[in-house]
C-alpha cells in the first residue's frame, strides 16, 4: 500500500479548510469590494488587492500543514517521506484547484459581466492577466506553491529548530535584505533593478521564482526527514 | 520466534545531559512489557525512539529485525499511543479512526466500534472539544484496534477514572487472549498493572536498572523484620533496598536470589517477620534509592 497516498487522503477529509474557507474568506472581501464599488461611481475601474487575502491563507495553511498533521501522521506510524510527498501531493491539488477558480472569476469578470457591472477589478488584475489563459493558470499556479511552501517551510523549520532559531532566522533574513538593500542605495543599484522589473512579464517573473519555489521544496523536505514528533 | 526488538547500547543525548543512557533489551514476541520508571527517568524518550519518532544519538536498533526509521515495513506493524499525542484540532473523532484503519493493516472496524460504545465516544465530536479523558480514549480505541504485533502504550489513561482504566485492561487483557501482540505499558500506575505484566523493565535516570520476569521478580523482593542483629545477618548475603529502623527492630528490603520458598523458609527459621513487597513498592524503592547515591557521587 502506498502509504503517502495515505496522507493524500488524510488531507483531504479536511475539505472544508483546503476548499471551503479560503473561499469563504475571499468571496467576503469581494462584496465589500462589491459594495464599495457601487456606491462610488468612479470613471476609472477599481483595482483592489482582495484577492492577496486568498494566498495569504495558503501561508497559513502550510504553517497548519507542518504545526497540526506532522505531529499527528508521525504519531500514527506515517513515514517523514510519505508525509512529504503527500503534503506535497495536497498542495499541488490545492493550487491548481486555486488556479482554476480564479481564471473562472476573472473570466466572469471581463467577459461574462463586465466589471460586475460597478467597475470592479478583483479577479483580473492588470499586469498579471496580461497573458494568455494558460500564462494565467501557470501564474497562480506558482504563486500557490510557492506561499503553501513558504509556510511549510517556516513551519517545518520551527518545529526542527524551535522558536529561537527560527526568531534567529527571521533576524537574519531581515539583516540580509537591509545590507541588500543598503548596497543597491550605496552603488545606485536602484534604477536598474526597478528597470528590470519593468521589463518583466508576469510570466518571466513566475518563472524566475521557480527556483526559489524548488529551494523551499528541498529545505522543506531535508528538513520533514529529521523532525521529530 | 525471533525478537519483537532488541536495542544495543542505545543513547539519546542532549548536550551533555544524557536523557537515555547506553541501554540494551531486548522483547520477544506475544508477551506484556512493563516498562516502569517515575517521570524523566527516559521512558518516553526509549518508546519515541522504536517507533523513530526521535532519533537515537548512538547505538542500535532493530524492530522485526530492521532499524525503523523511515520504514514502512516496521512501522506499520507498530501503534505507539501516547499520552502526548496531538490531533489535528478541527478533526472529528471519526476522521481520527478512519485515519488509523487506513494505516494499520491489522485494524478491526467491529472492535473500534465497541470500543468507542464501551467508552462512551461520540463519533462526530471535534478533538478540540474533548475532555482530557476522552482524548485518553481516543487513544486506547486506536491503540487496541489497531492490532499492531507491537503495540505501546505511554501513559494511556491520564484523566480516566477508575471504571474507565478497568474497562481498558479488561478490553486488553480480552483481545490479547485472542489476537496475541508484544505491548508495552508504561504506567505509574504499577498497582493496577502488576497482574498483567509478564516481564518488568525498570528505567531510572537513563539506565535500565532491571530486566527481569515479573513472576520471580514477585518471589524475589521481600521485607523482613526483627531484631537489628538478625536482620544484619541475614540481610549480608542479598542486596538490600531499603531499611527503615526503630530502636532495636529493623526492617530491611531485600532482593533475594534463589528458590523463594527457601529464603523465606531461612528468614522464618532464624526468627524474623516476612512479608512480600509488591511490585510497586519495588520499584519505588529501587528508584528512589538512586536519588541519595548520586548525592553520595557528586561530593
Amino acid at each position: 500500500m502506498n502509504r503517502s497516498g495515505l496522507v493524500l487522503r488524510m488531507f483531504m477529509r479536511e475539505r472544508m479548510a483546503w476548499f471551503v474557507i479560503p473561499w469563504l474568506v475571499t468571496l467576503s472581501s469581494f462584496v465589500i469590494n462589491l459594495i464599495i464599488g457601487g456606491s462610488l461611481h468612479e470613471e476609472q475601474n477599481m483595482v483592489t488587492g482582495g484577492l492577496a487575502s486568498f494566498f495569504i491563507y495558503m501561508f497559513v495553511m502550510g504553517i497548519i500543514i507542518v504545526s497540526q498533521f506532522f505531529p499527528f501522521a508521525l504519531g500514527f506510524s506515517i513515514r517523514r517521506t510519505d508525509f512529504f510527498l503527500g503534503s506535497t501531493a495536497m498542495i499541488a491539488i490545492a493550487s491548481a484547484a486555486a488556479s482554476l477558480i480564479i481564471m473562472l472569476f476573472s473570466y466572469a469578470e471581463t467577459d461574462l459581466t463586465d466589471h460586475w457591472g460597478v467597475q470592479l477589478q478583483f479577479f483580473n488584475l492588470p499586469f498579471v492577466h496580461d497573458g494568455a489563459w494558460y500564462v494565467q493558470l501557470l501564474v497562480h499556479f506558482v504563486l500557490a506553491l510557492h506561499m503553501f511552501f513558504a509556510g511549510y517551510f517556516i513551519g517545518m523549520f520551527n518545529r526542527r529548530f524551535r522558536a529561537t532559531w527560527t526568531f534567529i532566522l527571521f533576524i537574519a533574513l531581515s539583516l540580509v535584505a537591509g545590507i541588500a538593500s543598503m548596497l543597491c542605495t550605496r552603488f545606485g543599484w536602484w534604477d536598474e533593478i526597478g528597470r528590470w522589473f519593468l521589463d518583466q512579464t508576469a510570466l518571466s517573473l513566475t518563472l524566475w521564482s521557480l527556483p526559489l519555489v524548488l529551494i523551499y521544496m528541498l529545505a522543506s523536505y531535508k528538513l520533514t526527514r529529521t523532525a521529530t514528533a | 520466534m525471533a525478537n519483537v526488538v532488541e536495542i544495543r547500547s542505545l543513547t539519546k543525548a542532549y548536550g551533555d545531559v544524557k536523557a537515555v543512557d547506553n541501554v540494551s533489551f531486548a522483547l520477544e514476541p506475544n508477551r506484556i512489557y512493563g516498562l516502569l520508571g517515575r517521570n524523566g527517568a527516559g521512558k518516553t524518550t526509549i518508546m519515541h525512539m522504536l517507533s523513530a519518532q526521535l532519533i537515537q544519538t548512538s547505538g542500535d536498533i532493530a524492530v522485526f529485525g530492521e532499524a525503523p526509521y523511515e520504514n514502512n515495513r516496521v512501522l506499520s506493524q507498530l501503534c505507539f499511543i501516547k499520552e502526548s499525542q496531538k490531533y489535528p484540532e478541527s478533526s472529528k473523532i471519526a476522521d481520527v479512526l478512519a485515519f488509523a484503519a487506513m494505516t494499520f493493516p491489522n485494524w478491526n472496524q467491529e472492535l473500534a466500534d465497541r470500543l468507542m460504545e464501551d467508552f462512551r465516544l461520540p463519533p462526530k465530536r471535534r478533538i478540540k472539544k474533548l475532555s482530557r479523558g476522552m482524548l485518553s480514549s481516543v487513544g486506547i480505541v486506536v491503540g487496541l484496534a489497531s492490532r499492531a504485533p507491537l503495540t505501546i502504550f505511554d501513559e494511556p489513561y491520564i484523566g480516566l477514572d477508575a471504571v474507565a482504566r478497568g474497562l481498558f485492561y479488561d478490553r486488553l487483557l480480552e483481545d490479547y487472549a485472542e489476537y496475541p501482540r508484544t505491548v508495552i505499558l508504561s504506567t505509574h500506575l504499577i498497582d493496577e498493572v502488576s497482574q498483567m505484566l509478564e516481564h518488568v523493565l525498570v528505567i531510572d535516570q537513563g539506565r535500565l536498572v532491571l530486566d527481569e520476569e515479573a513472576e520471580s521478580l514477585r518471589g524475589r523482593a521481600l521485607t523482613v523484620s526483627g531484631p537489628l542483629a538478625k536482620v544484619n545477618a541475614f540481610a549480608a548475603g542479598y542486596k538490600e533496598l531499603d531499611r527503615q529502623g526503630l530502636g532495636s527492630l529493623c526492617s530491611a528490603t531485600l532482593l533475594t536470589n534463589g528458590s523463594p520458598e527457601d529464603v523465606r523458609a531461612r528468614a522464618e527459621l532464624a526468627g524474623l517477620e516476612v512479608a512480600t513487597v509488591s511490585l510497586q513498592q519495588l520499584i519505588v524503592q529501587l528508584t528512589s534509592g538512586k536519588m541519595s547515591r548520586k548525592a553520595d557521587d557528586a561530593r
